[in-house]
């Protein structure tokens, strides 16, 4: 022990001892963490996790340090009551690494792992559409923290694992950490990180961060003022029901509030996914669909049950589907032409039909609730809620036929060619001629994922691959490899596509320094 | 905007008051430190935890969206109150955890609402300001009530690791 130290002995000098011990090996894996993410800028949110953890970690140490002088202290007066200066300084010290040993776990352990490389072509694009909607909301700063897991999943603020705690720290503490930006957890299936094409899944976990908002001068989500209206006026009908349903003559008015509040809790979240999913198909078109049933259609699992896992908070998947049938079609029902076309409409119009006569266990009212709350959320409210973020649907009339056709040539479909598209009669124009800007320009990644989604449908990839021959089994063997092999070529198309929009924001943000002179 | 802590990192924050608290009052009560502006926020924490678990009581708010549209004051703090609603809950959840004793609703309302009412002039007026019955409250019920708090980790609900602010899809 060092000398500034207090030399502590007996059973507070062993807690305090090793309270130290604890909290320095805490900052140290913590510095080491710094030190592994110090040159990573594609980890913004990460690194200020680890930021955050540390300054927390050094504050616990300043405390313990601080009570293991004031206990020396207390000592050394004289008449001074031993006993209960040491149990108070147990206690204290005892509580807070307990706290921090509760608190600190969670999100160490996402600091520790950060994203996979597979999953990296996504993380650009998705980071900028979040940042397009929160950059509108004012100065509420948010990084993305996509996080390999078990499964897709969200969290809207990992950094309020740790600001509670700050409460019982100093004020300074409290100040840095508010001061900070919300760290949101994505987070994804790391077994199925290689396949892209169902990470457009990814965009149901944004659509949280959205239904969330508030309204520019603090209002209420707007989304949850749906439910909120549904809610006042079913309560009272579900409240009746659920005392007609009681076993007893004369049931609890407070055993069924309580029910009532569980019930309305649990209608809330499965609105909350079904709102999620609406909003995802806007944040990136059918392909969220085609995405969501390639997740899960192999579960064969199409209804909620009662009293089953899941059923606390998610619909099943045949009500989700039904529901956003439609909204795909808004994208594909708008008389265009053309095989791109053609198989996302035939593939919506497959699903609608293969969609099992399954219905999750609700009650009449519950289900009429969840209706008129999800029945708020047109396709305007939609667009309101994600603004200015979204996927207009004029983009996907604009880029679908250029993918199709790029893909159709073995061509990566991540940019559009402008300027030296010409007549085939006509020279090329000379690059030294032809503004930039106008030269090429990226396809909207949202435009690659239904472009190549409608490809994979129409069973193009996997066209001449094998040989036909279906011994093993009733389908053609070649998809199986040619998924993978697809999935990998999206992928490379998309991080084509991010990279074409870096530098042309890097072009933009040097304001024409690289632009050809002009004759 | 803060969104809703994990039950863990609230629970968390919880204990570390609880393990100071305990021997706050006590000092408070042989007539130390009564000015000393740590211990009334921590007073102030557990007072919010106490009026959290009654809000968290109540079956669900009322109806005030029904109110005349220039009650705009009313409307947005209903808001408000629905944006807490879960952590109300979770408090509410929490408290009577540690009160076993209680074994409705409405008892554990009861006891938090009396806490608060104690907690309240403890924090304006300091110990001397309670009275006996009250100085009592302090040092057997609310002492246990936080020797208990304090604990929370060792209860699978809140036990350390556990995420559940990460929402499963």
């Amino acid at each position: 022990m060092s000398s500034d130290q207090p030399a502590l002995t007996g059973l507070s000098g062993r807690i305090f001892e090793r309270a130290l011990i604890r909290l320095h090996r805490l900052h140290q894996d913590l510095t080491e963490l710094r030190y592994a993410y110090r040159d990573r800028d594609d980890l913004p949110g990460l690194k200020v996790l680890v930021e955050a953890m540390l300054v927390l970690a050094s504050e616990a140490e300043r405390t313990v340090v601080q009570r293991g002088r004031a206990l020396w202290e207390d000592l050394q007066q004289e008449g001074a009551n031993a006993a209960e200066a040491h149990e108070a300084f147990r206690d204290r010290v005892g509580g807070l690494m307990n706290s921090i040993e509760s608190a600190i776990p969670s999100p160490f352990q996402v600091a520790q792992q950060p994203h996979g490389r597979e999953i990296e072509a996504l993380v650009g694009p998705l980071a900028r559409e979040t940042a397009r909607m929160v950059n509108h909301d004012g100065p509420s700063a948010r990084e993305l923290i996509f996080e390999p897991a078990a499964d897709y999943g969200f969290q809207l603020s990992l950094l309020d694992e740790l600001t509670p705690l700050a409460k019982n720290f100093s004020a300074a503490l409290r100040t840095v950490l508010d001061g900070l930006p919300q760290l949101t957890v994505i987070a994804y299936p790391s077994q199925l990180e290689a396949e892209t094409l169902l990470h457009a899944v990814l965009a149901h976990e944004i659509a949280h961060i959205a239904l969330h908002r508030r309204g520019p001068l603090g209002e209420p989500p707007r989304a949850q003022d749906a439910f909120d209206v549904a809610r006042r006026e079913h309560r009272d009908t579900l409240r009746e029901r659920l005392v007609e349903g009681a076993e007893e003559k004369e049931p609890d008015e407070e055993e069924i509030d309580r029910q009532v509040r569980t019930v309305l809790r649990r209608l809330r979240k499965w609105f909350e996914e079904l709102a999620c999913d609406a909003l995802a198909v806007r944040l990136v078109g059918p392909a969220y669909v085609f995405a969501l049933v390639g997740l899960d259609v192999a579960s064969n699992r199409w209804k909620q049950l009662g009293a089953m896992a899941g059923e606390e908070s998610h619909p099943g998947l045949a009500w989700r589907l039904r529901r956003l049938i439609p909204l795909a079609r808004a994208y594909t029902d708008q008389g265009m032409d053309g095989p791109a076309w053609t198989a996302l409409r035939e593939a919506l119009d497959s699903l609608q039909r293969d969609i099992p006569d399954e219905h999750d266990e609700l009650t009449d009212i519950e289900r009429e609730l969840i209706e008129a709350a999800v029945g708020q959320l047109d396709t305007a409210a939609l667009i309101e809620i994600l603004d200015p973020a979204g996927y207009d649907i004029g983009v996907l009339a604009n880029d679908l036929d250029v993918v199709w056709d790029k893909l159709e040539h073995d061509i990566p479909p991540a940019e559009r060619i402008a300027a030296r598209n010409h007549p085939d009669d006509s020279s090329p124009p000379s690059p030294d001629t032809v503004s930039l800007e106008d030269w090429s320009e990226p396809i909207d990644w949202r435009s690659i994922f239904n472009g190549c989604w409608a490809w994979w449908l129409a069973g193009r990839p996997v066209e001449g691959v094998g040989d036909g021959t279906h011994r093993l089994a009733p389908i053609d063997p070649a998809v199986r490899d040619q998924w993978i092999a697809f999935n990998a070529f999206v992928r490379g198309t998309i991080e084509l596509g991010d990279l074409h929009e870096r530098l042309q924001s890097v072009r933009d943000r040097l304001d024409g320094l690289n632009r050809p002179e002009s004759d | 905007m803060r969104q809703r802590e994990s039950r863990v990192a609230l629970a968390a924050a919880y204990q570390l008051m609880a393990s100071h608290l305990i021997h706050d009052l006590r000092d408070l009560m042989s007539g130390r430190e009564d000015a000393d502006r740590a211990i009334r926020e921590r007073v102030e924490l557990l007072l919010d935890l106490v009026q959290a678990a009654q809000r968290g009581a109540e079956p669900v708010p009322g109806q005030p969206l029904d109110a005349p549209a220039h009650e705009a004051g009313a409307v947005r703090e209903h808001g408000d109150r629905l944006a807490n609603l879960e952590r109300d809950e979770d408090v509410f959840d929490l408290v009577s955890r540690v009160r076993r004793e209680d074994r409705t609703i409405s008892q554990t309302k009861h006891w938090a609402a009396h806490a608060e009412s104690v907690l309240a002039e403890l924090h304006d007026g300091g110990w001397k300001a309670l009275n006996k019955p009250q100085q009592e409250f302090v040092q057997m019920d609310l002492e246990s009530f936080l020797r208990r708090l304090e604990r929370l980790d060792q209860t699978d609900e809140y036990r350390p690791g556990r995420r559940d602010s990460l929402v499963r899809r």
